[in-house]
């Protein structure tokens, strides 16, 4: 990137956050695939960035970037956050255009100066620069969920295109999508109780779908139909979707993700609806559902394994 | 007043075509002004149009192997016609592998475009399609608002950079702002920028290169670096850029500080002059 790099080399000492990609299509893909409500908050650390947008404190969707995606990254800070408007971001991330043009890149060079400061945007496509100066907000307080893998009740991954036509095909006049995960039959069902009747979609544990089966009991969850509109867009970029049931045990704060550098994650977490005749007004006795989709990047495949977000 | 024209040539017919369609994108309703050399397409800055004015001119001598005219009056050898744009684009859409294409002017209950188009079908005999495009002729006394717009000396002359480019920051800019600025210099350099109390885009375009200076002596002491700047709404440089679906031979930007923007292109041998006034 000829036309950046010749910029602040040495005045990135002043900045907390600065973050450079060849490919802004590796950033803006991941970002659209939460973009159900128009601002976010960015919180960034120097093992990566996690962008969250939460509706009503119902839904809370997660996109996980790690550092190695892009070309530089620095964090100056222990930790870095900023709210900001996740429309106006999108809209300047894709300032030449949405549709990739054959052949080009359009290359991103992010700067944050600190509190108090605007996100500083540099994008070159073709030796034509644009600069955006995007106004940051206070940092709004967000649920914060444990993810300690000794709480996990159940957790199913499956193939992503199994699931794209199930989704899309969903009775949205059923309130509810009734999501039950058992060792035993029906194994993972979705049912929707709709006007014209109910429907159930079993997917059996040796279907070629199915990437990974862990069930320890029965559970039988609902969750508010119109609230999973976030996800299908999310659904739609990613390759694989795992659906992980945990105890809510709301202690320290442990992020996980997965650490190969061509996959980011893209993680939604429902809160489940009480059952009715319980009369339940908390739903946080209830065991969270989270759906985590894996969305791939251009960069090449390596292994898989868990990273501490907050590892020193 | 007569008005009969014909092309045979199948270049100049998918030619003719492409100018119609780019007309069509840049103005709803617009006046054709037939004269014995020229073609023109004009629209003029009425408030109707947002003070938006356009200027298209062809040589008919280029198109038609066919063309005589009659004007309104021996001294006043033209005919002015307003028509919807689109009506034009349209019919000459059915002329894509014509043989010929027909254009008079015709009363059929009421004063029309009569275009007609020749195809050759599968068994070698011809069929002819008709098109009546209505239009309303305008009368003497209203063609002093529609003469050749007098293109003011401007503070900076630039080229403009590939126009797919700028079409597309523009389209991304409008979901931000309704109002953009354009601003260039003698360096070749053009920016577009917006600022709204949430963010500020500009997007700086460099060595575009600028024609040679008309008057050399008077800005001789001029800062190159000076930019000159108009403050224009979005829609109506989207609108034009989006007529372009070709890249022109030649683009021209003019701007003279803070009252207009001004495009001067051509489209191998039919010029294109679109005028921006400065939002108030």
């Amino acid at each position: 990137m000829p036309l950046l790099t010749q910029q602040i080399q040495d005045e990135d000492d002043q900045y907390s956050l600065v973050a450079s990609l060849d490919n802004v299509r590796n950033l803006s893909t991941i970002l659209k695939a939460i973009h159900f409500r128009e601002h976010a908050t960015c919180f960034a650390t120097k093992n990566g960035i996690k962008v969250t947008v939460e509706n009503a404190k119902c839904v809370q969707a997660n996109a996980f970037i790690q550092a190695g995606i892009f070309q530089e990254f620095k964090v100056q800070e222990e930790s870095v956050t900023f709210r900001i408007n996740l429309t106006v971001l999108l809209d300047c991330l894709s300032i030449f255009g949405s549709s990739p043009m054959p052949g080009t890149l359009t290359a991103l060079r992010m700067c944050y100066q600190g509190y108090g400061y605007p996100l500083m945007l540099f994008l070159e496509e073709g030796g034509v620069v644009t600069v955006c100066k995007i106004n940051t907000q206070e940092p709004e307080e967000t649920l914060d969920f444990d993810f300690c893998s000794t709480n996990v009740i159940n957790k199913i991954i499956l193939q992503s295109e199994g699931l794209r036509e199930a989704f899309s095909e969903l009775d949205m006049t059923s309130e509810v999508l009734q999501i039950t995960m058992s060792p035993d039959k029906p194994y993972f069902r979705l049912s929707t109780f709709g006007n014209a009747g109910s429907s159930h979609l079993d997917y059996p544990k040796d279907s070629d779908l199915m990437e990974a089966f862990h069930c320890n009991q029965t559970q039988v969850n609902r969750y508010k139909i119109s609230l999973l509109k976030p996800s299908t867009k999310a659904l739609v970029l990613s390759c694989k979707m795992e659906f992980c049931s945990r105890h809510p045990v709301w202690t320290a704060m442990a992020q996980s993700w997965l650490t190969a550098t061509s996959t980011s994650q893209v993680q939604v977490i429902f809160l489940p609806q009480p059952p009715k005749h319980l009369g339940l007004q908390a739903p946080t006795t209830m065991p969270s559902l989270i759906f985590v989709f894996l969305v791939e990047s251009r960069v090449g495949q390596a292994g898989l394994g868990t990273r501490d977000l907050r590892a020193p | 007043m007569k008005f009969r024209a014909k092309i045979v040539d199948g270049a100049c017919l998918n030619h003719f075509t492409r100018i119609s369609n780019m007309i069509a994108k840049l103005a709803k309703t617009c006046t054709l002004r037939i004269s014995p050399d020229k073609l023109n397409f004009i629209l003029c800055d009425k408030l109707a149009n947002g003070g938006v004015s356009m200027w298209c001119e062809l040589e008919q001598e280029n198109f038609f192997n066919e063309f005589q005219m009659e004007g309104v009056s021996a001294e006043n050898n033209e005919i002015y016609l307003e028509l919807t744009s689109e009506n034009l684009s349209r019919a000459l859409k059915t002329a894509q592998n014509a043989r010929a294409l027909k254009i008079k002017l015709t009363n059929k209950h009421f004063p029309c475009l009569t275009v007609s188009v020749e195809l050759l079908s599968m068994s070698s005999s011809s069929r002819i399609v008709t098109h009546d495009i209505p239009i309303k002729v305008i009368p003497r006394k209203l063609w002093k608002d529609l003469q050749e717009p007098v293109v003011p000396d401007p503070d900076v002359s630039i080229y403009l950079p590939v126009l797919k480019t700028m079409k597309s920051v523009v389209e991304k800019m409008k979901n931000i702002s309704n109002h953009l600025v354009i601003e260039a210099n003698l360096d070749g350099e053009l920016n577009l920028k917006i600022e709204t109390e949430l963010v500020c885009v500009t997007t700086h375009f460099k060595d575009l290169g600028n024609p040679p200076l008309a008057s050399e002596s008077t800005h001789e002491d001029r800062n190159v670096e000076h930019m000159a700047e108009v403050h224009i709404d979005i829609r109506k440089l989207l609108q034009f850029l989006a007529g372009q679906q070709v890249n022109p031979t030649k683009a021209l930007c003019n701007i003279v500080n803070n009252k207009m923007v001004h495009f001067d292109l051509l489209h191998e041998d039919v010029s294109l002059q679109y005028f921006i006034p400065a939002l108030s």
